[in-house]
């Protein structure tokens, strides 16, 4: 087994980050909706189908197609506690421009026995990753004041 | 003293605050002294120090508790464990119900003001995690105890500002 960690700049750029005001827009449309249960997590999320560069990425990557993604919109006071994957693979597509790692609102895969990888703040990226069965973000402190993180994960 | 456990407020689940319970400066002057490890998980940010159950400077405040909280409850207890917590900016719990290793009782001794909006009040949950019901805000001398079960959500709010949320705290056990 072996990870790997990818940077896909601009390679979502004709696919995918043209369709980035869809994703925004649809939180304007009210289309994400809250998970607040506070012994698993608190943010917003919407599972979306995936815009075909993206797809398309993790395709020549992994050679599996994917079809859907939890689009999360990460805040002040959000989090996610370790949670097993239901699936060998974890990706993470980052869709925000700038966010500061010290506000917390970091994804972390684990393997669930001490060993941790925070998946460092990249914009425009694209993580994988095959050997790590937890994942779980950090909770976001008052240091992110108003501003939004914005990731799509995807287990498959 | 420790009230009767009857005189407690029962909602979300039994829980009793102490003001000016003893004279903690002497007690803050020693839990300065110690070491305190960051501890960080999904569930937790905060520095803690080790196990001060044997320390001199501890031991008959713990021996104080655990005989008030025997009396206040009619229960007996087999041991009462204690170490020292301190939560800086940005520090916090998250919510979790305590139930580990036989515990009975949780107890937190506050050895310093923390305002409201400066966070780290001590949260109480209702059955389901879902609404808070309670809040208990650190203050000096303050001692706070609940009942550990499989409903006592609670977790403690993040820290906000230039402040140090020093606690004695720990559990009884049966």
């Amino acid at each position: 087994m072996s990870k790997y960690f990818v940077e896909a700049k601009n390679k979502f750029e004709e696919d995918g980050f043209i369709l980035l005001p869809n994703i925004h827009n649809m939180k304007v449309e009210g289309e994400t909706i809250p998970f607040d249960e506070p012994l698993l997590g608190i943010y917003e999320f919407a599972d979306i189908p995936l815009p075909k560069g993206m797809s398309q990425a993790i395709k020549n990557i992994t050679g599996i197609e994917v079809a859907i993604g939890k689009y999360i919109e990460i805040t002040h006071r959000s989090y996610q506690l370790l949670q097993q994957l239901e699936k060998k693979h974890f990706a993470v597509i980052e869709l925000t421009e700038s966010w500061n790692p010290e506000n917390g609102g970091n994804i972390v895969v684990a393997d669930g026995e001490g060993e941790h990888l925070e998946i460092p703040f990249m914009p425009n990226s694209l993580f994988i990753s095959k050997i790590y069965p937890f994942w779980y973000m950090s909770y976001c402190n008052h240091y992110a004041k108003d501003s939004v993180r914005k990731v799509i994960v995807i287990e498959f | 003293m420790i009230p009767k456990k009857s005189e407690w407020t029962q909602k979300p689940f039994p829980h009793i605050t102490v003001d000016n319970y003893i004279d903690v400066t002497e007690l803050l002057e020693h839990i300065a002294k110690e070491e305190f490890i960051h501890k960080k998980s999904d569930l937790f940010e905060f520095f803690q120090s080790q196990s001060l159950k044997d320390k001199d400077f501890v031991k008959n405040i713990l021996k104080q508790i655990k005989e008030e909280l025997e009396n206040a409850t009619g229960e007996t207890f087999s041991d009462i464990d204690s170490h020292a917590t301190n939560y800086e900016d940005t520090n916090f719990l998250l919510p979790h119900d305590d139930q580990l290793e036989n515990r009975r009782y949780a107890y937190l001794l506050y050895l310093t003001d923390v305002e409201e909006d400066e966070g780290g009040a001590l949260a109480l949950f209702d059955d389901t995690c879902s609404e808070i019901v309670n809040k208990i805000q650190p203050k000096k001398a303050r001692l706070a105890i609940f009942e550990v079960s499989d409903i006592s959500y609670h977790c403690v709010e993040e820290v906000m500002g230039d402040v140090q949320r020093i606690a004695l705290g720990g559990w009884t056990h049966e």
